[in-house]
């Protein structure tokens, strides 16, 4: 191992291609119009994470019952600088959707993280090694998948306590299994293909091989699953939060928002229906903009 | 082909067997049952009763012990709610839920499939963009958001679809939809994934070099080879399914699975939750089974191993 | 816009039709849960007993239109001597299979009532029973361990059951299919979906006017009982979100029947020894309360439904309510100031549980209350909990220091005032004095003197605060306008008797 490899995964998908590819690849990507709103989109929604004291006209915390449950600004009763109307405690609900923007990120990345760790890793390995890894991996990876998750959390939860980190873990280790057996049957698939076995032949590194000969290959796959485990992460802590089990009140999430806000739906539909547009909007983003970069990414669609 | 089958039958059983285990140590971290069953102010005499009568007073490994002998015999013990059998609990009502999730099921295939295929055929035009936005939108919403909304729009505007309950096709609809939803984004999306891959394929520019017909090669060419990998992600979601009906069953008031079970999870009532998760657990090792079977068979490729 | 689109989407669907209503003379029941069992002594939970107690009739039944405890299966009761009672039984009744109601068939039921085995749920009453003897055909003698105040309720709490059938089908069974005196008879039952019972023509009494059958169905969501309410697929909908009401109100074919619980919503304070705290300060628990506006709490998340406690945990219509105290009022200038009093000029911090999805509201209110004390400088580090796992907490008094509960013992105020004795297992506190009270009245058979402590035991806690007094919760049903009559009770029991349903 005199050069050891890095791990592609850790780095993000743009670590496994040169840098002139790299300059290819982007042209191509925003080219397309779609791929550029939802780039951009996701810009805004990581700046409204990052600062979002400088964005939000006011304190999402700050309650005023007399307030509550106000419609937009620009609707008939609509409240001066409370643009997107007040939720069931009177705040301030664009403020806390820009602020619920950190929370709803972090944890949905970083269970999608550990998700796409664990998942790479045994993936990789059941396909690279097969026999007996492989058959442990399966089982493991069919016990997971064939476990309610919900009870999961549920029983989970109420032994370590509904602590981010907590939710983080618990909600990573769900989805582990999905990138297992895509990333497994990639390797098994690219496995006997002639530069595979070359690399091999020539008694390269095992762990090399898979870094630099598989992984590349696969990423397309795995980058179109991350995609859509992010939505279905941000989905699932909404879920979470209908169930009781999600993010600690007060501080907003976008899932927490609408599970909150469905109550009230009947009366205001406001302070449910903008989070959920930033919830679409940001998993619309995610998807397409994972779609793009597979396509970009893809060495058969490249030589058209 | 026999002995395939035999043997991955035979490899279920360590899976199954350690899903028990998990679901049993699971269910015990959870809380002693007793206080969520009786009333708060019963006195310690009538709890202490309670607890022996369901052997909760007796050390965990005992417990353990007498649950697995049980379990060998296909007997969970009585539900601590119904006083009744629980497995039987949750045999009687399997058929809403197969009902649902196979409606679900039935529906999501069939929008996916042509919306993927179609969105791969037409990629990067507006026909693709416009037909992948809106399966996406299903898939954007919390599933007891979208059943809520569903609920206002069609039952309560419209008066065009019961508000909840089992009943014909109508009663189906709109909790089969609502559950089919949420699969209707993956299904598309894989499917235009595996398409672009296989209309890449070499074989594909012979098709259109022997002059075959676009139809030809887009449906059946085309998907026949895409069609492998989006089966086994429709074989993983059927864990998604069991997972799903669980707020459908609630919102629409479906007397099916899930709901028992998540009432079962709130009231720690451990024979049922044990008897559900081995019942969905099973459910889901044999679906696999099965797509790993047809798997086989469409792709020569892959050997028996 | 939200109204021209609606009008739109109807003008469409009447294009199409509308779905079949229920027939006349079906009363069709939406609430949360499908029974565990129709056998109303099986379990307390009042999803249970609502659907079980329309077949099987107790000895006597509390009317919540009166509050008066009046005769079903019984017709008196004496009280021999303070620890033996004579009940006397109705004549001529017989149950659904022809079996006869009688001292036998009561002797039966209450020797069930009183085996914890069988009914641990009651044992909380039943442990005052000692036996029960056949006096002649249509009277039995009960005999109690001690006085025993409560006594009238815990007859209400034992429903009479046929012994043969009892014996030939065994509990289990019975609670799958009872067979009772009630006003209607049990049809069919298709679990977690609807069970079925049609009117008793053979009834004792009166029937309930109009009605010919009761379907029951469980409807676990709460925007989805409202919706049936609304298309007209349920005619009764119980424990109606609050978040509805403003809507609802709107609807001329729904009455809207707003019933004040038995359910008393606090926040313990605990000043027991073993958790140490801020609270642990008479001031700071004075303090807190001074801080928390419960005035805007039952005005804005519960559209002034809810009820004011008036700094006691009794309610009005219960003895021992004390008419001189009062809610503490919202100051929070007072409450700073009672703070720096007791050292904590700056406030501090504190953890604060609530559960989230166990009772009506309990998130709001407990980030309202969050917010509210936050403006004193008591920072609360809130800690939602999944409802299972918040009773657990409960019981083992996890949830100490500070945590938002809402507590509905059996009315009567023994019950009530038990909940603050130091040995109950999750008393916010411990107070020699507190507890002489509390077991002077659970003992006293004088209705004055009984009165007279309990008003002396809610001015103590007025002054020791061991809770933050919230608010007597709110149960909303819902029925159509063609129901009358109708009056649910604080503790979530519907009954037929008296009802109308019109054409």
């Amino acid at each position: 191992m005199a050069n050891p490899p890095t791990v592609g995964v850790a780095d993000g998908p743009a670590s496994p291609f040169r840098k002139s590819q790299f300059r290819i690849v982007t042209t191509r990507l925003f080219r397309k119009k779609a791929a550029l709103f939802s780039a951009l989109f996701i810009l805004l929604a990581v700046l409204c994470a990052l600062f979002p004291e400088l964005i939000a006209p006011h304190d999402p915390y700050a309650q005023e019952l007399v307030r509550r449950l106000k419609p937009p600004s620009f609707m008939d009763r609509g409240v001066g600088s409370f643009y997107l109307g007040t939720d069931h405690l009177g705040r301030d609900n664009l403020s806390r959707i820009i602020y619920g923007a950190r929370i709803t990120l972090l944890v949905s990345l970083f269970a999608v993280f550990v998700s796409a760790i664990f998942g790479i890793s045994a993936g990789l390995a059941a396909g690279f090694y097969g026999g007996r890894t492989d058959g442990v991996i399966l089982r493991l990876i069919d016990m997971q998948l064939a476990f309610p998750v919900i009870l999961l959390v549920i029983a989970v939860v109420a032994v370590v306590g509904p602590s981010l980190t907590n939710l983080i873990i618990i909600m990573g280790l769900s989805g582990w299994p999905r990138f297992a057996r895509i990333v497994r049957g990639a390797v098994l698939s690219v496995r006997g293909l002639e530069y595979v076995e070359a690399a091999r032949a020539i008694g390269a590194n095992q762990l090399r091989v898979m870094m630099h000969h598989i992984l590349p290959n696969i990423l397309s796959a795995i980058i179109v699953y991350a995609s859509f485990e992010l939505a279905r992460m941000i989905l699932l802590e909404a879920t979470l939060s209908f169930l009781g089990l999600g993010v600690q009140p007060p501080t907003p999430t976008w899932g927490g928002m609408i599970s909150d806000g469905k109550k009230y739906i009947s009366i205001s539909w406001s302070v449910s229906l903008f989070p959920g547009i930033a919830i679409a909007a940001i998993i619309l983003a995610f998807n397409i903009l994972g779609d793009e970069l597979r396509d970009a990414l893809d060495p058969q669609l490249s030589h058209e | 082909m026999l002995q395939y089958v035999v043997r991955r039958l035979i490899l279920t059983i360590p899976v199954i067997f350690g899903i028990l285990v998990i679901a049993f140590m699971l269910t015990r971290l959870s809380g002693d049952p007793t206080d969520l069953i009786l009333p708060p102010d019963v006195t310690e005499e009538a709890r202490d009763a309670f607890r022996q009568v369901h052997g909760l007073d007796k050390p965990i490994w005992t417990q353990f012990i007498a649950f697995c002998v049980q379990a060998a015999q296909g007997d969970f013990g009585n539900s601590l709610r119904f006083q009744e059998p629980a497995l039987s609990l949750v045999l009687e009502r399997m058929a809403a839920t197969t009902e649902l999730a196979l409606a679900a099921m039935f529906l999501a295939i069939a929008i996916g499939i042509p919306t993927g295929v179609i969105a791969a055929y037409h990629r990067n035009t507006f026909v693709d963009i416009t037909v992948r936005s809106v399966s996406l939108l299903g898939q954007a919403l919390p599933s007891f958001y979208l059943a809520i909304l569903s609920i206002i729009i069609f039952a309560v505007w419209l008066r065009w679809l019961p508000t909840g309950g089992r009943g014909g096709f109508w009663h189906l609809l709109l909790p089969a939809t609502t559950l089919a939803f949420q699969l209707v984004a993956l299904i598309a999306r894989v499917t235009r994934s595996c398409m672009l891959d296989v209309l890449g394929q070499d074989y594909i520019r012979t098709a259109r070099a022997k002059g075959l017909g676009e139809t030809t090669i887009v449906w059946i060419h085309g998907l026949r080879n895409a069609f492998i990998p989006v089966l086994t992600v429709i074989g993983l979601q059927v864990g998604f399914l069991m997972g799903g009906v669980v707020v459908t069953e609630t919102v629409f008031s479906w007397p099916g699975v899930g709901r028992l079970a998540i009432q079962a999870i709130y009231a720690r009532d451990f024979p049922v939750v044990q008897a559900v998760v081995l019942l969905f657990a099973l459910i889901f090792v044999v679906v696999n089974l099965i797509v790993d079977i047809l798997y086989a068979v469409l792709d020569p490729r892959i050997g028996y191993r | 816009m939200r109204k021209l689109l609606k009008l739109l989407l109807i003008t469409t669907g009447l294009a199409i039709g509308s779905l079949a209503q229920a027939s006349a003379g079906t009363l069709t029941i939406a609430q949360n849960f499908d029974p565990q069992t129709l056998w109303p002594n099986g379990t307390t939970a009042s999803d249970n007993l609502n659907a079980g107690s329309a077949m099987v009739e107790g000895l006597f039944w509390q009317d919540p239109r009166d509050n008066v405890i009046k005769p079903l299966l019984a017709t008196s009761w004496e009280q021999e001597t303070p620890t033996s009672v004579l009940i006397k039984l109705r004549d001529g009744v017989t149950f659904t299979n022809g079996e006869a109601m009688n001292a036998d068939a009561v002797v039966h039921s209450i020797n069930i009532f009183m085996d914890k085995e069988q009914t641990p749920a009651y044992s909380r009453v039943a442990v005052a029973f000692d036996s029960v003897e056949k006096v002649d055909d249509l009277t039995v003698r009960l005999k109690l361990k001690y006085p025993y105040p409560p006594l009238a309720l815990g007859l209400t709490q034992i429903v009479v059951t046929p012994p043969k059938y009892w014996a030939e089908v065994g509990l289990e069974a019975y609670g799958q299919k009872p067979i009772g005196t009630g006003p209607f008879k049990f049809v069919s039952w298709d679990r977690d979906d609807k069970l079925v019972m049609e009117k008793n023509d053979d009834y004792w009494g009166e029937l309930p006017s109009g009605i010919d059958s009761l379907i029951w169905r469980p409807v676990p969501d709460d925007n989805s009982r409202v919706a049936g309410l609304t298309t007209g697929e349920y005619q009764v909908a119980k424990d109606l979100p609050v978040t509805a009401i403003p809507e609802l109100e709107l609807d001329s074919q729904i009455t809207l029947v707003p019933v004040p619980s038995y359910r008393i919503y606090q926040i313990g304070l605990s000043s027991r020894p073993e958790h140490e705290s801020p609270l642990q300060n008479k001031l700071v628990r004075q303090a807190l309360n001074y801080a928390v506006d419960k005035q805007a709490i039952i005005d804005n998340l519960f559209f002034g439904k809810a009820v004011a406690l008036n700094g006691q945990v009794l309610r009005s219509t219960q003895l021992g309510y004390n008419t001189d105290l009062k809610d503490y009022p919202y100051d929070p200038e007072k409450a700073k100031q009672l703070l720096a009093e007791a050292g904590y000029p700056d406030g501090f911090s504190i953890p604060f549980k609530f559960p989230s999805g166990r009772y009506a509201q309990d998130r709001e209110v407990s980030e309202a209350v969050a917010g509210m004390l936050d403006k004193v400088g008591v920072k609360t580090e809130l800690i939602a909990l999944e409802p299972g796992e918040f009773l657990r907490q409960l019981r083992a008094q996890e949830l100490a220091p500070m945590y938002f509960v809402g507590l509905a013992p059996q009315d009567d105020p023994a019950f009530q005032a038990g909940q603050y004795l130091s040995d109950w297992r999750y008393s916010p506190i411990a107070n020699e004095e507190l507890d002489r009270l509390i077991d002077a009245g659970a003992k006293e058979m004088d209705v004055d003197k009984r009165a007279a402590i309990y008003r002396e035991m809610m001015e103590l806690m007025h002054e020791e605060v061991p809770i933050i007094f919230l608010y007597d919760g709110i149960d909303v049903y819902g029925t159509t306008s063609k129901l009358k009559n109708f009056q649910p009770r604080g503790d979530g029991r519907m009954f037929f008797y008296g009802v109308t349903l019109e054409e």
